[in-house]
């Protein structure tokens, strides 16, 4: 019965695959600045315990995000992804490169409000919009020097990559020694605790390793209300894909969303030292 | 691109290629903009220069003549003046159109409306 039920969800499953990396990042080309969708991962609130205090200080010090309101859970996932550093909340004066930036609004967040940075530069294969310093590139052919950041950010986005090996290995070459690699994404659980594996093997120093899973599902049913209303609102060539899309984002009911629930898949949250 | 982009970019992912540093650049097309002058902060970001790129960018905008050909000793040492200028060519120049070439292939990667295509499928069309 098992193996029915696995045979029988494969299209679907080759479907989201193909959505994910042929139709979604050209769509949202078009579509996101219509929607005013600026941070595309599924989103993160944190709890009370130890790991996510920072955050909150640091969240709560923040003084006029009414503009970034809406988007409050995804700005949380970049916060907890950056919170893994022992420099957090303060990235003055480092050198810093996120792989697999989006539409580089994350970029103007972390300048905002955690620089100004000595250099900030975002690399993604699919760019939106003109904002400085990004750069088309693949992240596991990362078109920079050697030893060329103090910082390197990856935010959901290796699930999606080729060699997850070769974009750690990437990582690697272009930190110098003492950087510091942090990274939040999606895993099933049997290769979560190969990335620190993986990372370990090209010279990293695990620094943190956390399963947050329940807190990312209480983000993603923040966001997904708000992109339900917008899918609503949305044209009627991307209402085509609603199915689709509010898989991507893991809205209540659907699959993912349910995977991640039931714990089929977890939520990874590391960060390492390059040593 | 700001112009101190071209200091971190390498073709080093190609294959074949050993150091891909410092990349070539052309420029078609440049904007000058007037980013606020930070006496620290441009000491702060000449610290890790690579000065033998920092020449090739400012000569590929003809601005060489701003900065002295060979790395000074120490930064802390100039005038604002002199701060000025290199805080121009890192800071205040955005390449809008022009190429990034591998220095040991001759690969060529295009910048187009700012943005460097750094993809090697598309460089190997």
């Amino acid at each position: 019965m098992n193996l029915l039920l696995h045979i029988s969800s494969i299209p679907g499953r080759l479907w989201l695959w193909f959505f994910d990396r042929f139709i979604m990042y050209p769509l949202m080309k078009i579509v996101a600045p219509m929607l005013a969708v600026r941070f595309m991962n599924l989103g993160y609130w944190p709890s009370t315990s130890e790991d996510d205090r920072k955050l909150i200080k640091f969240m709560d010090d923040a003084d006029d995000l009414e503009e970034y309101e809406s988007d409050r859970s995804h700005i949380h996932l970049y916060e907890k992804a950056m919170s893994m550093h022992p420099k957090y909340p303060n990235f003055q004066d480092m050198e810093v490169l996120e792989v697999s930036c989006g539409q580089g609004y994350s970029l103007e967040w972390i300048e905002r409000w955690h620089g100004p940075t000595k250099c900030l530069i975002g690399c993604d294969k699919v760019v939106t919009r003109n904002v400085n310093n990004i750069v088309y590139g693949n992240a596991t052919d990362l078109p920079f020097a050697d030893r060329s950041f103090d910082f390197v950010l990856n935010v959901e986005a290796a699930h999606l990559y080729s060699d997850f090996r070769k974009f750690v290995k990437e990582v690697s070459r272009v930190l110098r020694s003492g950087g510091t690699f942090c990274y939040v994404d999606v895993r099933y659980p049997h290769d979560a605790y190969l990335v620190n594996e993986i990372a370990e093997s090209f010279g990293f120093i695990l620094q943190h390793f956390e399963d947050c899973t329940e807190e990312v599902v209480e983000g993603l049913n923040y966001s997904a209300r708000k992109y339900d209303d917008l899918l609503e609102r949305a044209p009627f060539f991307v209402k085509l894909f609603k199915k689709s899309l509010r898989e991507t984002y893991c809205a209540p009911g659907t699959d993912g969303y349910e995977r991640l629930k039931s714990g089929q898949k977890m939520y990874v949250a590391a960060s390492w030292m390059k040593h | 691109m700001k112009l101190f982009v071209h200091n971190f970019m390498s073709s080093r992912f190609l294959k074949n290629v050993t150091v891909g540093y410092p990349l070539e650049l052309t420029v078609k097309q440049f904007e000058e903009k007037d980013i606020e002058f930070d006496r620290e902060n441009t000491i702060v970001m000449l610290d890790k220069v690579q000065y033998e790129a920092l020449l090739v960018a400012a000569a590929a905008v003809n601005q060489a003549d701003r900065i002295p050909s060979e790395q000074p000793a120490k930064y802390d040492e100039l005038s604002d003046d002199q701060l000025k200028q290199f805080h121009h060519i890192l800071m205040n120049i955005d390449v809008v159109d022009g190429e990034l070439i591998c220095p040991e292939t001759k690969t060529v990667f295009p910048i187009r409306d700012g943005i460097p295509n750094m993809l090697k499928v598309d460089a190997e069309k």
